[in-house]
């Protein structure tokens, strides 16, 4: 039996992590992103390290009226979809944003708003097949708002909020959903920044992602460390909050 | 993105004054800024791989294999794709490596700038001798597609061994070697001299694939150069399932630098006799996963941190067979005798095949790879009496190692060095290439 994983977002850093250590001969990948040039690449990268097969489908995330065209299209494709893997996002600036509605909104826009439309065209296909999982990549920034990056992490909290509603609606059609939430991960979207000892490889974190997706988790940091340190920033009060600088 | 850009031996210690990540192989670079250097996996040990207040550019997001034809054997991949990524993925199919360095850490770009070379150049010749193609980026905004025999196949042979100096690498397609196994049959045999090295070498070198030698530097008068000689095969049966990882291999990891005292004539003294002793007991025949036989540091992550903050310096020379033997011993004979203990000695003979780079160092004859911590002046003034002795015999350093050659010993070592001049893009440049062509510094 062939198994279908659909990837969105596949050129993404994260994704072809993902997307090598699922690989296998008995795998479909069904990749999905904006760029067909950089999608080609990663299409035979992961043909040559052994995927049995590989489509590819060209999709402007942002572009809503395009989305259940698409799904449709993978839907008939693979018949069945084991795994639906989502990661793609948006990073502007968070001081663009701060004074440019038309980037703070593009920003809500990408990471939450075509996340929910995509996720409830999927689940309403993968209901039916009784099985499966789906593993987004909401991230860290939406357990609590930070002056230096809310706007992002709002969109981020709305996406964690969805997903779990639609873990418990699907959890009796025996489908998991899982959320995934990265630290800082050194990746493309990531490239213009700084980088210290918390930095993590999308391999590494790819390896998480996976585990857990095998393993049907419900919520994951990734690293797990991000737990401990979204604890922490979670209790702190916020007379103390406001002063820090982050 | 790396977090900074180091070389391998950790000296010298440039930086640069800025880094871009090179994103997708289709895209092109504005090159509106000098100069440049692409960095790889950074296991150049001197400064070939540094670019001093210039810009480096990162090739660790070009790593994707762009087709593998597991019937015909032919790879091509993106400049940042390393041996070990790729080794995971050909052995199982049934490939190898055409060359290999001693450690699997690098990137295919790499490979190619340096023409390195493996325990198997006598028979094969060294990695640009397998490459069929490659694309070019000129800062003159030119895309080459560089093949042995097309109009840029002078482009071609600048670029193998060319130190990155002719432009950035965006890809690269060379032919890999049929193996039945993962498994090397691998034998281990004992000289108690570098006098009985040479005679062993006469005997075992043309009926294996890979050899090698380990010379303890430590020993002295009639021991002077003893050590083991390594020569093994591809395993020719099918005992075991193909697999890239061997099984439980487990990998040790220097967290941070060693103190510089760490590495004494008295410690290396020791190492030599227990790796010397170990090996004794397994002399003879053995059938061996290939990690260990041709990767046998790669399982110690930053073993270089053992030489401490201060970094330490690798001395490859090749001396032409004429009065190699001569040479060689005479080397030998230095290092012992001002006990100037090298941890790692590596001896070989290289084969006939032509090296098809202009700048490469591979040539047949003797090379020998000596390892020293870097204790200053009287390391450098050491280092610069065996170029001599090098240079006397027409020899050659190899760049990839070095950090401190002299202008004279570099161009007496490259002689096509004025024809490959012609074929530097001018927007690139390397801390190496400034240092031994004696350009003002940046």
């Amino acid at each position: 039996m062939i198994k279908n994983i659909v990837i969105l977002g596949a050129t993404s850093g994260i994704s072809q992590a993902v997307a090598k250590q699922m690989l296998a001969d008995d795998v479909c990948l069904h990749l999905v992103a904006r760029d067909m040039a950089k999608l080609d690449i990663v299409a035979s990268d992961l043909k040559s390290r052994g995927c049995a097969d590989v489509v590819c489908y060209q999709l402007d995330f942002n572009e809503l009226e395009q989305h259940a065209a698409v799904v449709q299209d993978i839907v008939n494709k693979a018949g069945v979809i084991d795994t639906l893997f989502v990661c793609y996002g948006l990073m502007h600036p968070q001081s663009e944003c701060e004074t440019d509605v038309a980037k703070a909104l593009e920003q809500v826009h990408s990471n939450y708003t075509s996340v929910v439309s995509l996720l409830v065209l999927f689940s309403q296909a993968m209901q039916k097949q009784n099985a499966g999982t789906i593993a987004v990549v909401s991230s860290v920034a939406g357990d609590r708002g930070r002056k230096s990056n809310y706007i992002y992490g709002s969109a981020k909290a709305g996406l964690t909020t969805f997903l779990e509603g639609l873990r418990y609606q699907l959890y009796a059609k025996g489908i998991n959903v899982l959320t995934i939430k990265p630290g800082f991960v050194d990746s493309p979207m990531t490239a213009h920044l700084k980088k210290g000892a918390l930095w993590t490889s999308t391999d590494a974190v790819a390896g998480y992602i996976v585990k857990a997706i095998n393993k049907n988790k419900s919520v994951i940091y990734t690293p797990p460390f991000w737990f401990l340190i979204m604890t922490i920033i979670k209790i702190i009060p916020a007379f103390i909050f406001r002063k820090l600088n982050f | 993105m790396h977090f900074n850009f180091p070389s391998w031996g950790h000296y010298p210690k440039h930086q640069p004054k800025s880094a871009i990540s090179y994103p997708w192989s289709n895209s092109k670079i504005n090159f509106d800024d000098a100069p440049y250097l692409a960095y790889g996996m950074g296991r150049s040990y001197g400064d070939s791989c540094l670019n001093k207040n210039g810009v480096i550019i990162d090739s660790c997001q070009l790593n994707h294999i762009l087709g593998f034809d597991s019937d015909t054997g032919i790879v091509r991949c993106e400049s940042g794709v390393t041996f070990d990524d790729l080794l995971s993925v050909i052995v199982p199919k049934g490939w190898f490596l055409p060359v290999t360095p001693g450690t699997r850490f690098v990137t295919v770009a790499g490979a190619l700038a340096n023409d390195v070379h493996g325990k198997n150049h006598h028979r094969v010749g060294s990695f640009g001798n397998h490459v069929t193609a490659f694309e070019l980026q000129r800062s003159t905004g030119q895309t080459l597609l560089c093949t042995p025999d097309n109009e840029n196949k002078l482009f071609f042979n600048a670029t193998i061994g060319g130190l990155g100096l002719t432009g950035f690498v965006t890809w690269v397609e060379f032919r890999l070697k049929r193996i039945v196994n993962s498994y090397v049959t691998k034998s281990t045999t004992t000289f108690s001299s570098v006098h009985e090295f040479f005679e062993l070498d006469e005997e075992y070198l043309n009926s294996h694939e890979y050899s090698v030698a380990w010379i303890d530097t430590t020993a002295r008068s009639s021991h002077l150069g003893r050590g083991l000689y390594f020569s093994g095969d591809h395993a020719k049966e099918h005992p075991v399932a193909y697999s890239a990882k061997k099984k439980n291999q487990k990998s040790l990891s220097l967290p941070v630098n060693f103190p510089n005292f760490t590495l004494n004539t008295l410690t290396v003294k020791a190492f030599n006799l227990l790796y010397l002793n170990t090996h004794k007991n397994q002399e003879g025949q053995a059938l061996t996963h290939y990690a260990p036989f041709f990767y046998p540091l790669d399982n110690i992550k930053n073993w270089n941190r053992m030489y401490g903050k201060r970094g330490f310096f690798q001395h490859q020379c090749v001396v032409p067979l004429d009065n190699g033997k001569e040479v060689i011993t005479e080397i030998l004979q230095r290092v012992s005798a001002k006990g100037m203990a090298s941890f790692l000695s590596v001896l070989k003979r290289f084969g006939n095949s032509p090296s098809v780079g202009m700048m490469s160092f591979p040539r047949e004859g003797y090379t020998l790879a000596l390892d020293f911590p870097n204790k200053g002046k009287r390391t450098l003034e050491f280092l610069n009496e065996l170029d001599v002795l090098v240079r006397s015999a027409n020899g050659a350093i190899y760049p990839a190692k070095d950090a401190r050659m002299s202008v004279d010993t570099f161009a007496a070592s490259f002689p096509h060095l004025d024809d490959f001049k012609k074929y530097i893009d001018p927007a690139f440049s390397s801390s190496f290439w400034r240092r031994v062509t004696r350009q003002q510094k940046l």
